[in-house]
Order: structure tokens, then C-alpha cells, then sequence
């Protein structure tokens, strides 16, 4: 079957290559976040970043001139 | 970076350029959305074209895509990163000349696109066809941006870097490598250069490119402006920090793979186009989960949809980016790219994406930002609202009319009879089934344009009732105790990168026992991340590693962009020596017998001339030179295309749209005359057509000066000219142009020989077949003795 595959071309390797690099790469990230990250309690500071910061022209974070 | 002692700082955000770009882009994109619907207007009203030079649709149609891309979303990109950069690292922009660099520089480029392109100076790559003097430009404005950007990283004073930063760092890194990738050029003259690719290659960089600018332009920065604007509006954290993790990096892995989805069934190597296509299904995994992780976000906050216009556009615009990244794929399967490519149905894709998503997200982030960047409230919240609900109205009618005109014409063009022909052999039958579905486009695109005007003067008066407005903020500085800039560079996601890039090339270049080494390593990489990963209790997570230090970061993305264009980009150029050179005459018996019969050719001088003047026009725009292998394609326009037909091409000219008929057999299929007369009024040979009247090419006159510069520039590019060629390039053409006047001559038209009009029909009449006379025959040159 694999010889029937690359007879017509080598190059169809490489997606083949690209796949497994994908594949592994995702995997890993997958695992890391869900198994590593779990209990991560900085990721939750992290995620409300956004609402820590401050906003011209609203004046209760910081102090706004205009 | 060693460890310091806390301290408060007193820090000012720099928003004078926020507001810069922000204006930016409520007068570009006012431009851009005008221009679009000028060319809309083309499209069903040909006299729309006005008669000039400069205003015909294949001019004006790359100023609208690039004013819409560039320009409109550009700007607020740049507004939106440097807004949110700011407050999510609690720190001034580095520098505030670069700023200012960045904002100009980027106007310059703006406008000397709006100058350039209704002049016809152009690439005639779709969304890089800037001339290579303002690509230079583009390139000097981008490493400003760069340059600001990670200045401003390393002094910034939150350890952590958000998601959206993240973005962002994705975006400056892969649009430097994709823009100076796919523009490398050679100048012929300040105007004019030819890409270095050919052929094949061209296009499949091409498209490397053309895709990932939708990814990594229009794409990557606008999740980070979503995931920053969309927890500000609803006043809640993004849903999962977790999934947004994951989405990015499926995103930028997957995404670089993608661009072969662009040329399915066409001359490119099937196994690219089918990488293409694998990856791009599988992008709707990462995008929709973004999606959802956006639409998430409003849990206990969806009262907020039914009084704030803000959410409004940012649900609408997260809904758009979940439809266009489910279209996206869905198009990028074969068999559904059979019936939706060439066809309207991409127009209506990628207005999906570009004003729905990108344009929807622009509009709520204005609302949200001018207000506070001017100290003051939104002037009227009803104006914006019926802003949105207009604005909603209008994509909904050009998409779905789109959709309507883009199916139809699939599945006319195929049509076959009892008898296996074709059903509607007339191209024209199609463009006229359409020209309902035109009109409601424009319809859509005017009411989408005057939501915008709405906006304009909404926010104009927003901004006169209120004041600049500069914040101050007190902060911790950033205690840098992560580990020294030597210490971070011996660090493990710095060296497994490394040793990633290294395995590449060994994969890449090497032989059989070389490669077998290199997937070894990848499996021995894989098991130590693994393990280092499980052992590593003691010291710093690699996450807290990676995303704490902005190179180390930087490092991973570039790994993770450049896998995927190597490994498409790589094998097609190391396969250059193995596209034979021989192809069959199209019309040839030998064709039928699959027996190559002559070399390929180089073009003539007269028929190089007037290829450019086919690129200057944007002749590309409506007409494709790529005939898939479908009998209903053959049956229409011939052969096949075949790679080995390209290989002198620089530009390619596939094309990515039919509203007029495939041209890569015109070549012979009709008199010198029928040209003449279609290029002089389209109507008078094809009854219905809305394509532009070119008289002026027949008072234009071609500068065979020029050629011979060409010709030694093609050289250099693989094109066998010779130096006898070369020094009679303006004597052969003329010579040429002459026989093509002749000709016209005796059908009582006179015609200059060297004008523009002879030039671009002795291009045509080349395509797709060899090489054509230069010279009256020896016979004929007897009998014209004989005569005299």
C-alpha cells in the first residue's frame, strides 16, 4: 500500500511529515493545557488582565486629563 | 534581565497616535467602502467605467481590495494594538518617533497605492501588487511597528503577556516573512519589476501569501483586539484562558498550511493541493473554538445585547468570523471548490470575512474607543444602533446574493446536455443569470456604506463635544526575576526550538539516512519535552517560561510558521528541474496522443509587451489563464493547463475569478479582428458583457526602448533569451506588430503597429500555444517582391 503511495512521487512524504508534526505538536499543547494548566491559578489572573487596566476617559481606573 | 527591587512608576499612555489611526480609519475606510461600491456599480452598469484609462474596474478593483484590507482594517489594527498594548503591559509605547514613523509611513503607503494603481502601475499579485518602491516602504513601516512593539515588550511592567499580546507578536513576525518572501522582485525600472518566482512557484507562493495575509493581517490581530475589547465591553474575563491557549497555537500552525486551498485542480502538484486542503479542514477546529470562546464570554452579560451597540457589533462580527471560518474550509474541499472556484461565491466568502468580521469588530471598537480617547460619551447611541442594524442588513444581502450568483454559475458552467456537451456554451448566458444578483449587491454594499457614513458623522460630532483626553496610571514596575538573557537563551524552549529548526533542514536537504536521523530526533524531542514536562515540579512551568519572555515566545511562533512554509514552499522549488519544458501544441494530434512535440518558448518581445499591458490593465482580475481538468472546462475553453505551459510566466496570471471566460487557449481561437473590435467596445462582439471599453489602447503607443531591459532581466530569472534576441527586441517586435497591423489592414482597420492595442492581441494570440511568426513568411515575402 505505502509503496503503491510514494511510487508516483517522493514528495507525497511530506504531507504526510506535516501532518505528524502537526499532530504531535497539537497533542502536546492539548495535554500541557489540560493536564499541566490545570490548576494554574495565575492563568486566572491572566484571563482578567483586560478589566485591570485602565481606560482613558473612565475615570474610576486611574486619572484621566483632558 | 536580572532581578530588581520593585518600584512605583509613574506611567502616560501614548495615545496622541491611538487617535491618529483611529481617524485613519474612519476616513479610509469611508474611501474604501466608496471605491467598492464603484466597482459593485462597474460590475452591473459597464458605462459606470466612465471611458477613462484610470477609473476601468481591473484598475480600480485592487484599490478597493487593498484600501478596504490595508487601509480601513490596517489602521485599525494599529489603532486597536497600540491601544490595547499599552494598558495590557502598563506601559508607554518605547518610542514615540517610531510611533509616528508607523503612522505616516503607513498614510505614505496608503496613498501612493491610491496613486499608483488607477495609474495601472501594478504586481498583479492579488493584495501585493504595490510596485516594489512602496513595497520597500511597507517593509521600513513594518520594522517600526516591530521594532516598537518589542521595544515596548521589554520594558513593560506586567510579567505577564495576554493572549491578545500574543496575537499580535504572531501577526508582525509572519507578515514580515510572507510580505518580503513573496515580493522578492527584480527591477526592471522604478516601476516595473518582475517576482523572481515563475510559474507554478509565483503562484503557489502567491497564495502562501494571499492566504496567510487573510490569516495573519485579518485575521490574528483582530482575535487579539477581540480578546482584549470584547471582555472590556461585556466587563467580564474571557471564558477560557485555557481554550484560548490552544486556539492560538492550532491557529498559527495550521493557518500557514492553508494556501494551496487557493489553487485546487490546477496545474500545481496534487499533493500540495491536498495538503492544503487537509489543513484547511482542520482549521475549523481552532477557529470555531475561538468563536465560541468569544461568544462565550458574554455568559451573564447577554442583557447587555439588547442596549449596547457596542456588543451588538461585537456578537454580529464574532457570528461572521464563525460563518466565513466554516465557509473557509467548507471551499477548500475539492469537490465543493469544483462548483465554488472562480465563481461569485468567494466574493461573497471574503465579504463575509472582511466586513462582517473585520469590519463589524472595527466599528464596535470605535464605538467603544473614540469616546474615551476624546474624554467624552458617544453622541447619540440610537444613530449607532441604527448603524448596526443597517450595516447587518447590507452584508446580509451581498452575501447571500453572492452566494446565489456564485452557486448558479458553478453549476451553469458545467452544465452538460444529454449528449455530454455543454448546455450553455455561451459564456455570456451566465454573466446576464447574474446581473439580478450584481444589482443586489449593490444594493447590500450601498446600505453597508451608509451605516459607515452614519458612523463618521456619529463620531465626528463625538469627537467635537469632547477633549483629548491623557492617562496617568501608578504601577508596580515589573520585577524581573525571571531568569538572565543568557539563562533564558540556554533555556529549554529556546534550545527545543533550536533543535527543531536544525531537524528541518536536516529533513529538508539531506538524503534518506539523514531524514530517518531527523524524524528520529523529532520522536527523542518529543519524549524529553514529555518527561522534562512531568519532572519539572520544582522549577518554572514552561508556559510561565515561554509566555513571560517575549523571545523565547518570538522563537516558538517563528518555528511554528516557518514548518509549514517550508515544507510547502521547499519541494516545489527543488522540483523546478523536474517540470519538463516540453509541452504539446494545444491543438496538435500529438496532444491527443499525450506526445510533447516542441519546447516551451519564451515570449516574443512584441507578445512580452503586451503581457504587460494585460497585468497594467488587470486583465487578471476577470479572467483566469488556468483550465482545470474538467471535461465541461475542456469542452469550453480546451487543454487542460499544464505546469510546464507556466514556466516563463513572472507574473502568473491564474487568476482567481471568472466574470469573464477562461484566456489560457485564446490563442487561435479568434481573428485579429474579433479582438480588435471586442478591446474597442466589448459589446459589439459580445452582446451583454460588462467588461470595460480599452480604446485608449489603440492611441497608446508601446517603448520598445524599454524591452531589451526586460529581456536581460527575464534572463536572469531562468528565461533563455539570447543576446541576439535581446538587441533586436525592438526591430522583432515591430516586425511583428507590423503583421498583426497588416492583417487588421486588410479588413480596413488602420492600426498603428506598435500601438498598445497590436501589442496585447499579439499576447493573446499566443496563449496557450507556441511560438507565432515575427516575420512575413519567406513566401509571402516573395509574392509581396512579385507584386512590387
Amino acid at each position: 500500500m505505502s509503496e503503491w503511495f510514494f511510487r508516483d512521487n517522493p514528495l507525497l512524504a511530506w504531507p504526510l511529515v506535516g501532518l505528524g508534526i502537526f499532530v504531535a505538536a497539537f497533542l502536546m499543547v492539548v495535554l500541557y493545557v489540560t493536564v499541566v494548566l490545570r490548576r494554574d491559578r495565575d492563568l486566572e489572573r491572566m484571563a482578567a488582565l483586560p478589566l485591570d487596566d485602565v481606560s482613558a476617559g473612565a475615570p474610576e481606573e486611574g486619572v484621566v486629563r483632558t | 534581565m536580572q532581578a530588581t527591587t520593585p518600584v512605583t512608576k509613574r506611567v502616560v499612555y501614548d495615545d496622541e497616535v491611538v487617535r491618529a489611526f483611529s481617524l485613519a480609519t474612519i476616513i479610509w475606510g469611508a474611501v474604501g467602502l466608496l471605491v467598492g461600491v464603484l466597482v459593485a456599480t462597474q460590475l452591473s452598469f459597464w458605462q459606470a467605467n466612465l471611458g477613462l484609462p484610470w477609473t476601468s474596474y481591473g484598475r480600480l478593483r485592487p484599490l478597493h481590495t487593498n484600501a478596504v484590507i490595508f487601509a480601513f482594517v490596517g489602521n485599525m489594527m494599529f489603532a486597536g494594538v497600540y491601544y490595547s498594548t499599552q494598558r495590557l503591559l502598563k506601559a508607554r509605547l518605547a518610542s514615540d518617533l517610531l510611533s509616528w514613523i508607523h503612522f505616516w509611513g503607513w498614510q505614505a503607503v496608503i496613498v501612493g497605492a491610491a496613486i499608483t494603481y488607477p495609474l495601472g502601475l501594478t504586481q498583479s499579485k492579488e493584495y501585493a501588487e504595490l510596485i516594489w518602491p512602496l513595497d520597500l516602504l511597507v517593509v521600513l513601516v513594518w520594522v517600526a511597528f516591530a521594532v516598537n512593539f518589542f521595544w515596548t515588550l521589554a520594558r513593560r511592567n506586567e510579567r505577564n503577556l495576554y493572549v491578545a499580546i500574543w496575537f499580535y507578536i504572531s501577526t508582525i513576525i509572519t507578515i514580515a516573512v510572507l510580505y518580503i518572501v513573496n515580493n522578492l522582485q527584480l527591477p526592471t525600472s522604478l516601476t516595473h519589476s518582475y517576482s523572481i518566482f515563475t510559474g507554478v512557484q509565483d503562484a503557489l507562493v502567491q497564495w502562501w501569501y494571499g492566504h496567510n495575509a487573510v490569516a495573519f493581517f485579518l485575521t490574528t490581530p483582530i482575535l487579539g483586539i477581540m480578546y482584549y475589547f470584547l471582555p472590556k465591553a461585556a466587563g467580564r474575563p474571557v471564558y477560557s484562558y485555557r481554550l484560548s491557549i490552544v486556539h492560538f497555537w492550532s491557529l498559527i500552525f495550521i493557518y500557514i498550511w492553508a494556501g494551496p486551498h487557493h489553487l485546487l485542480y490546477t496545474a500545481l502538484p496534487d499533493w500540495a493541493q491536498t495538503m492544503g486542503m487537509i489543513f484547511s479542514v482542520m482549521l475549523w477546529a481552532p477557529s470555531w473554538g475561538g468563536m465560541l470562546n468569544g461568544l462565550l464570554t458574554l455568559r451573564g452579560a447577554w442583557d447587555k445585547l439588547r442596549t449596547d451597540p457596542v456588543i451588538k457589533f461585537y456578537i454580529v462580527a464574532v457570528t461572521f468570523y464563525g460563518m466565513s471560518t466554516f465557509e473557509g474550509p467548507l471551499l477548500s474541499i475539492k469537490s465543493v471548490s469544483a462548483l465554488g472556484h472562480y465563481t461569485d461565491w468567494i466574493i461573497g466568502h471574503v465579504h463575509g470575512g472582511a466586513l462582517g468580521w473585520n469590519g463589524f469588530m472595527a466599528f464596535g471598537m470605535l464605538y467603544w474607543m473614540v469616546p474615551r480617547l476624546w474624554g467624552t460619551q458617544l453622541k447619540s447611541v440610537r444613530l449607532a444602533e441604527l448603524h448596526f442594524w443597517i450595516a447587518t442588513f447590507g452584508i446580509l444581502l451581498y452575501v447571500v446574493s453572492m452566494w446565489i450568483s456564485g452557486v448558479s454559475q458553478g453549476l451553469f458552467w458545467r452544465a452538460l446536455d444529454a449528449e455530454g456537451f455543454l448546455k450553455y456554451p455561451d459564456f455570456i448566458e451566465g454573466l446576464l443569470a447574474s446581473r439580478f444578483m450584481y444589482q443586489m449587491r449593490l444594493i447590500g454594499g450601498l446600505a453597508y456604506f451608509a451605516g459607515a457614513l452614519l458612523m463618521v458623522g456619529n463620531l465626528w460630532a463625538t469627537i467635537r463635544s469632547g477633549r483629548k483626553s491623557t492617562v496617568e496610571i501608578e504601577v508596580q514596575g515589573y520585577a524581573h526575576d525571571g531568569p538572565g538573557f543568557w539563562a533564558l537563551m540556554r533555556g529549554a524552549p529556546v534550545l527545543y526550538s533550536l533543535a527543531v529548526i536544525v531537524l528541518s533542514l536536516v529533513l529538508f536537504f539531506s538524503g534518506t539516512l539523514g531524514s530517518a536521523i531527523a524524524l528520529a530526533g523529532f520522536g527523542v524531542l518529543v519524549i524529553a519535552g514529555a518527561l522534562s514536562i512531568g519532572t519539572e515540579k520544582s522549577r518554572r512551568s514552561w508556559h510561565d517560561l515561554v509566555e513571560g519572555h517575549s523571545l523565547a515566545f518570538t522563537v516558538l511562533v517563528l518555528v511554528a510558521i516557518l514548518v509549514g512554509g517550508l515544507v510547502e514552499i521547499v519541494p516545489l522549488v527543488v522540483a523546478k528541474k523536474d517540470v519538463p519544458a516540453q509541452v504539446a501544441h494545444a491543438d496538435s494530434v500529438w496532444a491527443a496522443r499525450g506526445e510533447y512535440v516542441f519546447v516551451q518558448m519564451p515570449y516574443s518581445p512584441l507578445e512580452l509587451e503586451g503581457r504587460d499591458i494585460y497585468v497594467r490593465e488587470g486583465c487578471y482580475v476577470c479572467h483566469s489563464q488556468m483550465v482545470r481538468p474538467f471535461r465541461h472546462e475542456t469542452l469550453r475553453y480546451g487543454e487542460y493547463s499544464r505546469a510546464a505551459e507556466f514556466i516563463y510566466d513572472t507574473p502568473f496570471q491564474w487568476g482567481s475569478k471568472r466574470t469573464g471566460p477562461d484566456l489560457h487557449r485564446e490563442g487561435g481561437k479568434y481573428a485579429n479582428l474579433w479582438h480588435y473590435l471586442h478591446l474597442n467596445d466589448p459589446r459589439s462582439t459580445s452582446p451583454g458583457s460588462n467588461m470595460p471599453a480599452y480604446a485608449h489602447l489603440k492611441t497608446g503607443r508601446v517603448d520598445y526602448g524599454g524591452t531589451p531591459g526586460k529581456m536581460r532581466a527575464l534572463r536572469k530569472l531562468g528565461v533563455p533569451y539570447q543576446d541576439a534576441q535581446i538587441a533586436a527586441a525592438g526591430a522583432t517586435a515591430r516586425s511583428q506588430g507590423g503583421l498583426i497591423a497588416a492583417d487588421l489592414a486588410a479588413q480596413a482597420v488602420t492600426i498603428a503597429p506598435d500601438s498598445e492595442l497590436v501589442a496585447l492581441i499579439g499576447y493573446l494570440q499566443r496563449l496557450g500555444r507556441g511560438p507565432q511568426p515575427t516575420a512575413p513568411a519567406p513566401a509571402a515575402l516573395a509574392a509581396r517582391e512579385v507584386a512590387r
